[in-house]
């Protein structure tokens, strides 16, 4: 019996295994965010803005939902993994993070990066996450700014 | 060989050169075949534009890759240094994969399927990672991309030469990098306007650059392999004729190069060798330039993210404008003299390398500044000299080498420009960039990008000379298979053209040596005159700069020593033949089973030596070391005959026995040859070797001064007396530099 042009077998074989894979992550979406989370959004200081010390880091979420208890802010540092608190760090490895119920947090002052070049050293990146009752992070949702810090001594 | 056809041989070799050049595309002149010609004659519009579109889609995925780091990184709680570290993962895995894929296609041409699987990995990983839960999965699916990344750099340009006639070949390579281009444009825009006008996270991104890698998927899976050199070739073996393969001569598969033979191979091409080193040195700037491409046009012309993507876009339109218009006459290059198409390349990839570096020197420190449009437009004439460099590159490079290499070549091609001048390029480039921020950057890419152009330029000189060694070797594979299906007799063993050097230091000039099935020959000669090297090539411990070692019928110039011992050439060396730390019975076991001989075969073997050899058998279990120097080459030569070879190869035999000793030993030799065994007889004493053979060779200073019958060697007193005058020869060879004939 003559099977199907080889073509087609390819074409059929192809098109089956994407149903397949379709059928075998359908589910598995659940909790990722494909799509901004524009709720979150830092309004102030803007992303690229030169700013002196101290800084006033500002955002809203609107709608606010129920569950959003309060925020961790991060500088220069990556944030906590989704659906998990601020435990994930070690005691002594949780600095430049700062926390709030409110939608404002003052920073006083911002370190330096110790190398690379001069004009970048003073470049920090600002990110929000929000967090459950527990503390917890929720989802993936956040919000980063780049700012230059003017510093003081300069 | 005998003279007939050694004449044939020579008398047709300039004009089958000639015939076998205008196959591979240099015809030597300039007029060039209009493109459709080419694609009709060729697969038609279809494997460049299914390759094409592969590549589309994977400029998608490395844009997506690199632009989007940080948000990954946000969004699974890891440091930008563990992101950092999944793409040098997804790196390693491009270069690990580049190579072992045109290993898959050593047997077989399989280039096609093997590109429709890395399109299929493509579209695997974009939706995976955009579904990626966990950082590690994501490790892992970055690197599954990276496996089919590697696969297409080695495999789409190979396909791409096989598909069409070599006529258009630099007009479809340049056709395949302007694809390349088209995904260099659109894939930041891509990438930017998703994230900003559509919204999209970092794994929203992914799972579009995947449904639009279906359809490129979908449309390549109708690619199928043409087979290697189907346009080239095929058609030097057509206008050569030959297709009868001869009766005992060894099958092509027995002599097919493995992996690392190739690979070695393609070193010792001193044209391919030259190209890599441009490779590497070109990959130090151009590679790193990507990166701080970012930080420049931020720090010094403050372009937010979205501006940055669109100079990013921008670039890519020059180069592609570049590539279009200037391939035609690339094509006319290559046909008229593959040196001047290298030389353009040379001269487009210096000269863009210095214009990049002056772009730090326009005034204007803000994008809105009218300078910046010269900015971009000297950026831009950089990119568009070294888009011209390019193609031609890959032309040259792919050409002069057999067509089941070309994989090979344009993998480790792709290794030398990312990992190894890309590494050295960010080590180099990243200090430059935290000493004096990145404008700096700039000024050591016009000096490396000369450099790579000198290197490049220097490859001028061999190119020709390569191609022709490419042609001869199909040439002469051709003719030897017409010459017997003609009913000329092939020899077992012929060593055409051989140069050989020490590092820098040549040894073999132009060496022609044959030896015919079951005959004895003399290779005689000074000290120092290539005796030796000319068996080590021949038994393959050397591996010569040019020049062919055939054996029954087929080329095994760049074959392993071990597998020329399997197809039954045993070499005795000179001086020590024998592990002196083990016993008689142990060398001999030793050399039967390290060449895979069964036990009873090797059993057998040894009492055959023992039987030949008395005294051996008397002193089986005793040291070797502990031997007589007569014993010792009794113990090799039972050692090579336990290993039943074909050809027989003996380097100085005699030096330093007894001449009772010699004698015994010389008539074991008579026996072995006239049981059928061919053997090739390296010797300083004239008397011993012209005793036995009737047919000799004389070597002086690395080349052949005598060839005939050994009775007329006896009469050719001119050299003789070196031989025997050797302390005063050996005086003059000391005053002549490098050994040469003055």
């Amino acid at each position: 019996m003559l099977g199907a042009h080889p073509h087609r077998r390819r074409t059929r074989h192809a098109i089956a295994c994407a149903l397949m894979f379709g059928a075998l992550t359908s589910g598995c979406t659940d909790g990722l965010s494909f799509r901004q989370d524009e709720r979150l959004k830092i309004v102030s200081p803007l992303d690229g803005e030169l700013v002196g010390e101290p800084v006033l880091v500002e955002w809203r979420m609107k709608p606010r939902p129920a569950s959003v208890k309060g925020f961790l802010v991060f500088v220069d540092r990556a944030p906590q993994p989704p659906g998990t608190s601020v435990e994930h760090f070690k005691p002594d490895d949780r600095s430049n993070i700062y926390g709030s119920s409110t939608n404002s947090v003052e920073i006083a002052a911002f370190e330096s990066a110790a190398s690379g070049p001069k004009n970048r050293r003073n470049r920090h990146r600002v990110l929000i996450i929000p967090l459950d009752e527990r503390g917890r992070r929720i989802g993936e949702a956040s919000d980063h700014v780049e700012i230059d810090v003017f510093r003081n001594e300069q | 060989m005998n003279d007939s056809a050694s004449e044939a041989l020579e008398r047709t070799r300039d004009e089958s050169r000639a015939r076998g050049r205008a196959a591979l595309g240099v015809t030597g002149s300039t007029t060039t075949r209009s493109l459709r010609d080419v694609v009709r004659e060729g697969r038609g519009w279809y494997p460049i534009t299914a390759l094409g579109g592969l590549t589309i889609v994977d400029a998608f995925q490395s844009s997506a890759y690199s632009v989007l780091g940080p948000e990954i990184a946000d969004t699974f709680g890891v440091d930008a240094a563990i992101i950092a570290g999944f793409f040098a993962l997804r790196l390693l895995a491009v270069f690990g994969a580049a190579l072992p894929a045109a290993a898959l296609t050593q047997g077989k041409p399989r280039r096609a399927v093997l590109s429709i699987a890395s399109g299929g990995l493509w579209v695997l990983t974009s939706f995976s990672l955009g579904l990626s839960r966990t950082a590690a999965l994501l490790a892992i699916w970055f690197v599954v991309g990276g496996i089919g990344n590697g696969a297409s750099q080695s495999l789409h340009r190979p396909l791409v030469i096989d598909s069409y006639p070599p006529s258009g070949r630099v007009r479809m390579l340049a056709l395949y990098r302007s694809f390349d281009q088209v995904g260099g444009i659109g894939a930041p825009l891509l990438v930017a306007a998703l994230t900003t006008w559509g919204n999209l996270t970092w794994r929203g991104v992914f799972i579009v650059v995947g449904v639009i890698t279906v359809p490129a998927f979908l449309y390549a899976l109708r690619l199928r392999d043409p087979g290697f050199g189907t346009y080239d070739e095929a058609t030097l073996r057509q206008t050569v004729s030959g297709d009868a393969a001869a009766p005992g001569a060894l099958d092509e598969a027995d002599v097919r190069l493995g992996f690392f033979e190739i690979v070695r191979r393609l070193f010792l091409i001193p044209t391919v060798s030259r190209i890599l080193v441009g490779w590497a040195v070109l990959g130090m700037s151009f590679v790193p330039l990507a990166t701080y491409l970012s930080f420049f046009l931020d720090d010094r012309w403050k372009m937010g993210p979205g501006a940055r993507a669109l100079f990013s876009a921008a670039l890519p339109v020059f180069s592609l404008t570049a590539v279009l218009l200037s391939s035609r006459k690339g094509e006319s290059l290559m046909a008229k003299d593959p040196a001047a198409l290298l030389r353009r390349a040379a001269f487009g990839i210096a000269a863009g390398g210095v214009a990049i570096s002056l772009v730090p020197f326009v005034p204007g420190d803000n994008w809105k500044s009218p300078w910046f449009i010269v900015m971009l437009l000297v950026f831009g004439s950089g990119f568009a000299l070294q888009g011209i460099g390019f193609p031609s590159l890959e032309a040259s490079q792919l050409s002069i080498i057999p067509s089941h290499m070309r994989p090979h070549a344009a993998a480790l091609a792709g290794i030398f420009l990312s990992a190894v001048g890309g590494i050295g390029g960010v080590l180099l480039l990243g200090s430059l960039d935290s000493r004096f921020g990145s404008g700096a950057v700039f000024a050591p890419i016009g000096v490396l990008s000369i450099v790579a152009g000198l290197v490049l330029r220097s490859a001028t000189r061999t190119i020709n000379a390569d191609l022709d060694r490419n042609v001869d070797a199909l040439v002469e594979t051709e003719q030897l298979k017409a010459m017997h299906a003609r009913g000329e007799r092939l020899p077992m063993l012929a060593c055409r053209g051989i140069d050989f050097s020490y590092g820098t230091v040549p040894v073999l000039f132009d060496v022609d040596f044959t030896v015919d099935d079951g005959e004895m020959v003399a290779l005689l000669g000074t000290n120092g005159a290539g005796k030796s090297t000319l068996l080590r090539v021949v038994s393959g411990l050397g591996l010569p700069q040019s020049g062919t070692v055939r054996f029954r019928g087929q080329d095994i110039t760049y074959v392993d020593a071990e597998r020329r011992v399997a197809m039954g050439i045993t070499q005795i060396p000179g001086g020590k033949a024998a592990f002196g730390p083990l016993t008689v019975v142990e060398n001999l076991r030793v050399a039967g089973y390290s060449h895979g001989r069964n036990r009873r075969a090797v059993e057998s073997g040894i009492e055959r030596s023992f039987a030949a050899f008395p005294r051996l058998a008397e002193r089986r279990s005793q040291l070797a070391g502990t031997l007589s120097g007569g014993e010792q080459q009794m113990l090799a030569l039972s050692k090579a005959l336990i290993l039943e070879p074909r050809l027989l190869v003996i380097d100085e035999l005699s030096l330093g026995l007894a001449p009772i000793v010699v004698g015994e030993l010389l008539e074991m030799v008579r026996r072995i040859n006239a049981d059928g065994t061919a053997v090739v007889l390296v010797e300083q004493s004239v008397n011993v070797a012209l005793s036995l053979v009737t047919h000799a060779y004389f070597m002086e200073k690395g080349e052949i001064r005598f060839d005939g019958e050994a009775s007329d060697l006896l009469g050719r007193g001119d050299l003789l007396r070196s031989v025997f005058l050797e302390g005063s020869a050996a005086a003059v060879s000391a005053a002549t530099p490098e050994g040469r004939t003055p």
